[in-house]
């Protein structure tokens, strides 16, 4: 392969069989929950490939703790996900009558909602 | 505190991580994976960071000229890195590996320069404790993943290895002011550290199931500003914009 990046020629890398290369590769999909401050949830921030757990925190560390407070991370892997079926979302749906049950109708919900904001 | 061994160690040190980073930073873009890109690509910019903290203090504490005149500016001669940090990226075995061999070797040096008198350089060590926590640890999983792969990768790794130990043994070689130098003052005398590392290293590999070559002529020279074939191209292509123009920013 002929670059215009010295370092490509440099190489010498030929060009890949991609079909060749699925085959070979073993890698998974994982996803990545951070933690940015010890005692609070751990939020999902994104997935990555890796050949196992130990390879996915490796990577996991520079791809998403670099840029941020880190203080926890977990790596699970994306087939050890177990998603709810778009269709069964339904069961969320309720009557008029029982919106007193959805917190977010507390009357205090916006202080608590503002005081977590403040101390995040 | 003898300042020509302070001088000398740091430069060695700070030319080994700009030398190091520089070589490791050409991986940044055709690197095996997106997230391993960015992973290497990342450490490659922690060494650098490492040579600017340490040409800091050296400009700082010992009157020499200012960082990027120190890094961009200095004739190959002056250079006062191992021949292992100037050799060519190779394979990704063979850049891995020499992660794992210098990492190795760089975490024991920061380690026993945490108590330095030098109080710069202690502080330092305790700074970048974490970060080459993680350079080793990046080596550590990935040679030990690819000892345990394929027929090719642990061959290519055993080539690797048997490749680079000379050029490994040559990182405590002992350079000037070397008899001067204390413990106390400026970490582990090099035949120790040397010590610590064949006992650190040689555990893993062998756990690895790669042999360690027995061949134990190091190859030196680095330290007295004599180096490969390799350093003055890649100080070429380093310095061109500074060559251009010193007073380049961006």
């Amino acid at each position: 392969m002929k670059s215009l990046d010295p370092r490509v020629n440099r190489m010498g890398a030929e060009k890949v069989d991609s079909a060749a290369a699925d085959e070979n590769n073993y890698w998974e999909s994982f996803e990545v929950f951070h933690q940015k401050k010890t005692g609070t949830a751990y939020v999902h921030v994104g997935s990555l490939q890796a050949s196992d757990h130990e390879m996915a925190m490796l990577l996991a560390k520079e791809q998403y703790g670099r840029r941020q407070t880190t203080t926890g991370l977990w790596v699970v892997k994306t087939t050890n996900v177990f998603v709810m079926e778009p269709d069964e979302i339904e069961m969320f749906s309720t009557t008029s009558s029982k919106t007193h049950r959805e917190a977010v109708e507390y009357k205090v919900r916006d202080k608590i909602s503002a005081f977590k904001e403040k101390n995040k | 505190m003898n300042d020509q061994a302070a001088r000398q160690l740091l430069f060695q040190m700070a030319d080994d991580a700009l030398i190091m980073g520089h070589r490791n930073s050409e991986w940044t873009g055709i690197g095996p994976t997106l997230e391993e890109d960015i992973a290497f690509s990342s450490m490659a910019q922690d060494k650098i960071g490492h040579a600017y903290q340490l040409y800091s203090i050296l400009h700082r504490q010992f009157g020499e000229a200012d960082v990027d005149t120190l890094a961009f500016g200095r004739k190959e001669k002056t250079f006062r890195s191992c021949q292992l940090v100037e050799l060519p990226i190779g394979d990704y075995g063979f850049s891995l590996m020499r992660q794992f061999l210098f990492d190795s070797a760089e975490v024991l040096r920061y380690t026993s320069l945490q108590s330095s008198a030098l109080t710069s350089l202690a502080q330092l060590a305790v700074k970048v404790k974490g970060e080459l926590r993680y350079h080793s640890m990046h080596a550590d999983v990935w040679v030990k993943q690819l000892a345990n792969g394929t027929e090719e990768s642990k061959a290519r790794l055993q080539t690797a290895l048997n490749e680079l130990w000379p050029y490994a043994l040559g990182m405590f070689e002992e350079g000037d002011w070397q008899e001067a130098r204390t413990t106390a003052e400026l970490g582990l005398a090099e035949g120790r550290l040397k010590a610590q590392w064949l006992e650190l290293v040689q555990a893993k590999l062998k756990g690895w199931n790669l042999n360690v070559p027995s061949d134990s002529n190091p190859v030196e020279g680095g330290r007295q500003g004599y180096h490969s074939e390799y350093l003055a191209p890649l100080l070429l292509e380093m310095t061109e914009v500074f060559s251009i123009d010193p007073s380049a920013s961006w």
